[in-house]
């Protein structure tokens, strides 16, 4: 009975911690979030008032793309909408092959392609497959949306 | 209807063995990515903290954190019962003992039993996976694992089921899991009891007494250990009376039919008897995690 108790006692430190980190952290990112958003706004604002016209330039030709490649296990094809010359939506077809869970991960990376209007984003760490096969793909997509 | 006890050993030996083989295989088809998604979870949080990272409830965590409060509940019935490299050593064991039994150019060269590790030793190379572990969360912690992983043999064996044929950068892997299968094959559960970094985690866990067995020592015969000899975890089970949870148990219930007076029981009074409905109450639970999880 001691031994469980001390397992008790180990666990609950060790989701402790991990539960302290995931707050310090996130307090501290969210603070440096706030100061690097209003940066953006001061560096873009002068900007707006000068041409009256969004930042970004149009890079790909409007339309519905898509692309395929090998994820781990099988293809992986995806549909990337482009509006206003804009990566507006990517949207996953088909990854029979996939692990659930690794497939899951990796595609916690649309929407940094989404923010940074770029498929060279990195892998997620532990599903490199299918990250690499959903970034091939958008890759391929992408080079028919063509670049303007 | 029958109950269980009202069964001759042998009968309900194969019957638990054709229950346990159908689970096994089950869940080899359907999930088999469970136990290597579990330790990403292991990875994903060392690797995170390690880099100064935020760590989030990504799907990997979420396996770990099922996984563990299943093993807390149930003990490691997840490894007796589902998960596919176990399944794939125990099927690899069986084909080595029918071989020994059956075929004679293997059986000219050695015994028709494999053969038995000293109890010392045992006892020794059981800590090696806490070393493995270790030295995993360490790897992680320090970012080198990333650039290493193709030394990963789970990595490998990932990759072939799921057909995925480049396996250029895992040669090491390949070996190590081809080293790891012709030790599986010769031992029962070599790789679980004696390198598992999974199942070290999984038996550092604080698991509740619901499914720990415990003996009538009093009404065993005078130096029968069946039980103990039948465990493919090198288990003794307690005395009498004593609640003794067994970390290294992944309820296999060997023991359970292999005892000639039926004196094993198990934490709850009331299943005894009933093990094998138990074991498909466990085995529907982790299945609807699984299926709740996607993995």
């Amino acid at each position: 009975m001691r031994s469980f108790w001390i397992r008790t006692v180990n666990l609950a430190a060790i989701v402790g911690i991990l539960f302290t980190y995931h707050m310090v952290l996130s307090i501290y990112n969210s603070k440096d979030q706030v100061a690097r958003l209003q940066a953006e706004l001061e560096r873009v604002e002068p900007k707006l008032q000068n041409d009256g016209r969004r930042s970004a330039p149009a890079e790909y030709q409007d339309g519905v793309y898509s692309g395929e490649a090998e994820g781990f296990g099988g293809p992986i094809s995806l549909e990337v909408t482009i509006t206003d010359g804009r990566i507006a939506d990517i949207q996953i077809l088909s990854a029979e092959g996939e692990d659930g869970a690794y497939f899951s991960m990796a595609e916690n990376m649309i929407p940094t392609v989404l923010e940074r209007q770029s498929p060279e984003v990195d892998t997620i760490s532990g599903a490199t497959f299918s990250s690499n096969g959903i970034r091939n793909a958008m890759k391929q997509a992408l080079g028919k949306a063509g670049e303007k | 209807m029958k109950k269980m006890r009202d069964f001759t050993i042998k009968e309900r030996k194969r019957f638990q063995a054709w229950i346990r083989a159908l689970i096994q295989l089950a869940c080899f088809i359907f999930f088999p990515s469970a136990f290597t998604t579990a330790f990403a979870g292991i990875k994903y949080l060392l690797t995170q903290i390690g880099a100064g990272e935020e760590i989030a409830w990504t799907p990997f965590v979420a396996v770990l954190a099922a996984l563990c409060l299943f093993t807390i509940l149930f003990g490691r019935f997840f490894c007796g019962f589902a998960c596919a490299f176990g399944s794939l050593g125990d099927a690899l064991h069986g084909l080595y003992l029918y071989l020994l039994a059956n075929s004679k150019i293997i059986r000219r060269r050695s015994r028709k039993k494999p053969r038995k590790l000293p109890k010392s030793r045992e006892k020794w190379l059981g800590a090696v996976p806490y070393i493995i572990l270790a030295a995993i969360v360490l790897l992680c912690f320090s970012g080198i694992w990333d650039r290493i992983s193709g030394l990963s043999p789970w990595e490998a064996f990932s990759m072939l089921r799921a057909g995925n044929f480049k396996l250029k950068g895992h040669l090491a892997g390949l070996c190590l899991l081809g080293i790891l299968l012709a030790g599986m094959c010769m031992k029962e559960r070599f790789f679980c009891r004696f390198l598992c970094p999974m199942g070290a985690a999984f038996s550092l866990l604080p698991v509740l007494p619901l499914s720990s067995l415990g003996r009538d020592r009093e009404r065993c015969i005078p130096g029968c250990s069946a039980c103990s000899r039948s465990c493919p975890a090198g288990i003794e089970l307690p005395e009498s009376g004593k609640k003794e949870n067994a970390y290294g148990c992944f309820q296999c219930q060997k023991c359970v039919n292999v005892c000639p007076k039926g004196n094993i029981y198990c934490g709850i009074p009331r299943i005894r008897g009933n093990e094998v409905l138990a074991t498909l109450v466990k085995t529907a639970v982790l299945a609807g995690i699984f299926l709740w999880l996607d993995i």
